[in-house]
């Protein structure tokens, strides 16, 4: 099957820019990976993928040159571990709210796991500690509940609602 | 900041797996988001039953004696108005947490990859850690479990009154799927509850009483045991 996958793949945007990139960094995503197990035979035209912006796809292929070299390293295990997270740890650092989240759905369409982990616990961690009101802001959550239904939950959960400041954020 | 398509963009699962970095109460507290996110927090692949604040608690052994908080026995610690978490009883604070384990373990839905449990010796006492550990292992099919025992007794009673070890059936982490093990201010006497370790890759100790005959008896019980931290 490797002879009729091309060695370069192209990949092109919601915002229609081109991007290639070698096969092996366009089979970290899920997503290509699959069209091409399911579509041996596919031309080298450019894949559409009309989910992600040309934003988000830079940043994602960044990370997985990146952690594709790591890996190429193998024998050295716990630096190239600690490297790992220290570039993990600067990608959410740079990211926004908004961005990170935006960066989550591209990351998930195109079902990179371990990517999707680290991004996931990036948001987990700006939320943990956090008001209700903050984490409906921060997801542009509108409360749906009337206030019998939401008095009911509280209810239901006191013993995890005790003591949490309704407006700290 | 609030992007609004966000909630409605995210499958269960990706939200599942945000609310697993959370810890369990808070983990739990994503119900009062809206009507989306009211059960969520059943499908989460990890709980960690910390209380709000208690990691801080157990900060390297040096600092650890200045951060125990003073406790008046039969009351609440006076706290100053409005201030956070840290002038708060931890000892309540892991009593509301560990009360609810029983429920929250029933309503959860699918099986766990890990947990932790932070509690009080009262919970070992009454045999509550040894009915999770079971409950882990048979129905949520966990692989990575963590308890940490609040020691705040030790700077209330004579150590001889504390004596209690890690007094478990034997063999209780022999199950298949669980693959690592942390305990935290445990006193090990016992090597028992290791027999049959034939799946332990991790296991971890940290502040623990043991001597070594148990440590050399429980690694020779775990074949496979890959990383042992103390």
């Amino acid at each position: 099957m490797s002879t009729t996958v091309p060695k370069k793949i192209t990949l092109r945007t919601a915002d229609n820019h081109e991007f290639e990139v070698d096969e092996a960094v366009a089979m970290e995503l899920g997503t290509v990976k699959t069209f091409f197990d399911e579509n041996p035979d596919a031309t080298d035209e450019p894949i559409p993928l009309p989910n992600v912006s040309s934003k988000c796809l830079s940043t994602i292929i960044e990370y997985c040159k990146f952690h594709l070299s790591l890996r190429a390293r193998g024998n050295d295990s716990s630096s190239a571990e600690e490297e790992g997270k220290v570039y993990d740890e600067e990608l959410i650092k740079t990211h926004d709210n908004e961005s990170l989240v935006e960066l989550i759905l591209a990351v998930n369409y195109l079902n990179i796991k371990d990517m999707l982990d680290t991004l996931n616990q990036g948001v987990a961690d700006r939320i943990k500690n956090k008001s209700v009101e903050y984490v409906r802001r921060f997801f542009g959550i509108e409360n749906d509940y009337t206030p019998e239904e939401e008095a009911e939950i509280r209810a239901q959960y006191e013993w995890a609602f005790e003591g949490v400041d309704p407006d700290d954020d | 900041m609030a992007t609004d398509d966000f909630i409605s963009n995210l499958p269960d699962e990706v939200l599942a797996t945000i609310i697993s970095g959370l810890p369990a109460i808070e983990a739990i507290r994503t119900t009062i988001l809206s009507k989306r996110l009211k059960d969520v927090w059943r499908n989460v692949f990890r709980l960690d039953f910390d209380p709000k604040g208690v990691k801080k608690l157990f900060p390297a052994p040096n600092q650890r004696r200045s951060t125990v908080p003073v406790i008046q026995f039969g009351s609440n610690v006076c706290h100053d108005e409005g201030d956070d978490i840290d002038d708060t009883d931890p000892r309540e604070e892991i009593s509301r947490v560990v009360k609810n384990i029983d429920n929250v373990l029933l309503s959860h839905e699918r099986n766990l990859i890990s947990c932790r449990i932070v509690h009080l010796s009262n919970s070992y006492r009454s045999g509550d850690v040894e009915k999770w550990i079971k409950y882990l292992t048979s129905e949520k099919k966990v692989q990575e479990l963590a308890f940490l025992c609040d020691d705040f007794q030790h700077e209330f009673y004579p150590v001889s009154l504390f004596g209690w070890g890690l007094n478990l059936p034997s063999g209780i982490f022999s199950c298949r799927t669980l693959q690592s093990l942390e305990f935290t201010n445990y006193d090990i006497r016992f090597h028992r509850p290791f027999h049959h370790c034939h799946n332990l890759k991790t296991l971890k100790l940290y502040y623990c009483d043991i001597s070594s005959e148990t440590l050399e008896a429980i690694v020779s019980s775990c074949d496979f045991m890959e990383h042992l931290s103390l």
